[in-house]
């Protein structure tokens, strides 16, 4: 079912474009990997997102249908998190006209880079060109923002 | 990539520069009770060794000891000394609360964090750089005591580690000793300034005290003068009564009563011969010499001490004196020496005693049964001392004391204890004693007749 | 395990991220502000605003964190299994003093107290490729 976006969640999803997905391995260990830009509709049924293949294919290896997916997102400036959980939907090599969310992302790390007094030439680490695009179909928002009680579901 | 040979080449520097920066400290702290002299070349050293650009020391407030006040900055353009930081509040206060030290980093970014979680919470207003990557800081104490907290900063993220904690460690022993130095000069000097006040003070003093403890000493030996007339006056006052009673026992030849004594020490012994109103008592012992001749000399005069010493004794209670003391019997006198308007009563009274006394102890078997009989007269005698320095005798004369004897005598034709005159009888009327009217009696060589009067029991 | 190139990424200069896993074998994804350093196979975490994690912890004792060096952002993974809740002792009472530092801060230090040390042994540490 589709998830109308609020303020909150718009806000979020606008301001920072990196974060964490992960997956669970046959040893029923975490196996996470850093997604660096995203897409997403509104409302919101699919979001797709940038990871680099090399660190991905722990992840990559265990999607199939079905398999479940959380991806966590926050905010660098102001802590606001929200945690993405939905099942698998698809993956692909990433075509050249969805590069632009990657762009996009390094373009909203400017504020940030300058925040934290980060080199370019260290940001280089940091940032990637993505490979892989995955998709999920999400069924969940949670709220993780830090502070007490945190983690209510948003939908 | 470092080798394990250049690690151990950086130790050692790094150790020469601890051992260094240790040395110069120690020595300042020992050569030196000027703590801003003492702060400024630690925070030069820890500079220049260690390359620490930010570096506070604050103090535990004398007054508010719940709060620390920035004593001495180094790298600090903006911040002056005397900001505070309440104790427990941020690095610096939890240090200074726990007294144990803290290495942390990324303050800012963990502040930041906490921040956003804590919402609107409003963040204190807190001594420090702007942005704090790294911050180490550790409690300054004096034994046990927390004295302080010294705190260095870096914007840059996890520059200090354990062999900075150990150093910091060191050096805080060592202002720890300056301040504990400086705090036990300032006792000294203030101990010395109070001293030396004292000691101003104290000449002065000195002299006020001596004046004070001469005129005591003055009104103490005036004290004392007093006291020695006294007992002067007292020694003379005791050797005039003794020489007093001496002389009235002399006198009398027997202890006279206390009332007597007194009355005698009053008038000062004066017992010149002069006119009395007395009552004369005589007692007779019946048929003492039949009693005497059948008894052991010894048996005789035991009876006699016994007897006589009980009669003399009553006699004495009742204020009178015996005169004579006659085989078979005594010859007592009321109101002589010392006057009374009493004597006849007295007398009386003395009698009655006398005849009680006798029954009592012949009751106990001390004595055979005796019979005596008692006679009383008052009228005019003159007393006195008859006799001149080598004998001298309290003597009475008139016709009170026949006249006395006669009516004792009659005892025997009235066979008789106890009769008295009209005279004695005047004195005793109130009385209410029962008595038989004997009427008047002729006494053999006394011109007029005497009313005569039997006391019963 | 951990080598003295990862520990600048404990120092919660930059946050780090915990995975767990719970009993229907759904991840969760949390940011956490520090991995700290207990010794070269030890790990702790202090458990403030984790509730999900915390649950999943204490159900299968798997996690999974990635640390971050700030200078270099360079990152690593640790696969971890939880040791023991620890409420005493040095590590527990450090980690109170710096929760207790910041949190004072803000006038929060009665609201952020450390309930528990999680300790957990580091089972593998891989190194985030990112080129």
């Amino acid at each position: 079912m589709p998830i109308i976006l609020n303020d909150f969640v718009k806000e979020v999803l606008d301001a920072p474009c990196y974060g964490f997905l992960g997956v669970i391995n046959e040893f029923n260990q975490p196996v996470i990997t850093r997604f660096f830009g995203f897409k997403y509709d509104n409302p919101l049924t699919i979001l797709t997102l940038y990871t680099f293949k090399k660190d991905a294919q722990r992840v990559v290896n265990q999607l199939s249908e079905g398999v479940k997916i959380a991806a966590t997102t926050s905010n660098a400036m102001d802590y606001k998190t929200i945690q993405f959980k939905g099942t698998y939907l698809k993956h692909y090599d990433v075509p050249q006209d969805e590069m632009n969310y990657a762009r996009q992302c390094n373009a909203k790390q400017a504020k940030i880079i300058e925040m934290f007094g980060i080199s370019n030439k260290v940001w280089a680490n940091w940032s990637f060109e993505p490979s892989v695009a995955i998709a999920i179909n999400v069924k969940e928002l949670f709220d993780q923002t830090p502070k007490i009680n945190t983690g209510n579901k948003i939908n | 990539m470092k080798t394990e040979n250049d690690n151990l080449i950086e130790l050692i520097e790094r150790q020469k520069k601890v051992v260094n920066i240790i040395h110069e400290v120690s020595s300042k702290v020992n050569s030196s009770l000027d703590l801003d002299t003492i702060f400024n070349s630690t925070f030069n050293l820890l500079d220049r060794y260690f390359s620490f650009k930010h570096i506070m020391i604050l103090l535990v407030g004398k007054e508010d000891s719940d709060q620390l006040h920035v004593t001495a900055i180094h790298g600090y353009d903006g911040m002056g000394v005397g900001a505070v930081v309440p104790i427990g509040k941020g690095i610096i206060g939890i240090v200074a609360k726990n007294k144990k030290l803290l290495r942390m980093s990324g303050v800012m970014q963990n502040v930041r964090y906490l921040k956003a979680a804590s919402s609107d919470r409003k963040s204190i207003d807190l001594p420090g750089i702007e942005n704090c990557g790294s911050q180490l800081a550790v409690p300054l104490q004096i034994h046990e005591d927390l004295v302080g907290v010294i705190s260095v900063e870096s914007p840059n993220v996890g520059l200090f580690d354990s062999k900075d904690e150990e150093l910091l460690e060191m050096i805080s022993d060592q202002i720890g000793i300056a301040v504990n130095n400086a705090n036990q000069f300032k006792i000294i000097e203030t101990t010395n300034a109070q001293l030396k006040d004292l000691n101003e003070n104290l000449e002065q003093k000195v002299i006020e005290r001596t004046k004070e403890l001469a005129r005591q000493k003055d009104k103490i030996e005036v004290q004392h003068s007093l006291l020695e007339e006294q007992h002067i006056t007292l020694g003379e006052e005791q050797n005039k009564t003794q020489k007093m009673l001496e002389k009235i026992e002399t006198l009398f030849g027997q202890q006279v009563s206390q009332e007597i004594v007194k009355e005698l020490v009053k008038i000062e012994g004066d017992i010149n011969s002069k006119l009395y109103d007395v009552t004369i008592m005589f007692l007779d012992i019946r048929d003492f010499t039949v009693f005497a001749d059948s008894r052991a000399p010894e048996e005789v005069a035991s009876f006699q001490n016994k007897v006589f010493g009980e009669l003399i004794e009553i006699v004495k209670k009742h204020k009178g004196i015996t005169n004579q003391i006659l085989g078979d019997g005594i010859m007592a006198v009321f109101g002589a020496p010392v006057v009374t308007n009493e004597h006849a009563s007295n007398a009386v009274a003395a009698g009655y005693s006398i005849l009680n006394k006798i029954k009592e102890l012949a009751e106990k078997g001390e004595i055979p049964e005796i019979r005596i009989g008692i006679g009383l007269h008052s009228g005019k005698v003159i007393a006195g001392n008859i006799g001149n320095n080598y004998r001298k005798q309290y003597s009475l004369t008139g016709t009170t004391v026949i006249i006395a004897s006669r009516i004792e005598q009659l005892n025997k034709v009235y066979k008789s204890q106890f009769l008295v005159s009209e005279n004695v009888y005047e004195g005793i009327r109130n009385i209410g004693y029962p008595i038989t009217e004997l009427g008047d009696v002729e006494l053999k060589g006394i011109e007029q007749a005497i009313g005569i009067y039997q006391l019963v029991k | 395990m951990i080598t003295e190139e990862i520990i600048p990424g404990m120092q919660g200069a930059l946050p780090s991220v915990l995975a767990t896993v719970d009993e229907n074998g759904t991840p969760n994804i949390s940011y956490i502000s520090q991995v700290y350093y207990v010794d070269d196979t030890h790990v702790a975490l202090s458990n403030q605003f984790l509730n999900k994690s915390m649950r999943n912890i204490k159900n299968n004792g798997i996690a999974t964190v990635n640390v971050v060096r700030p200078d270099n952002l360079k990152s690593w993974y640790f696969e971890l299994k939880h040791k023991k809740s620890k409420t005493d002792g040095d590590l527990f009472e450090n980690m109170t003093m710096q929760l207790e530092a910041i949190a004072s801060m803000t006038g929060m230090e009665d609201v952020f107290k450390l309930r528990a040390s999680e300790i957990f042994e580091v089972v593998k540490v891989y190194e985030v490729i990112m080129s």
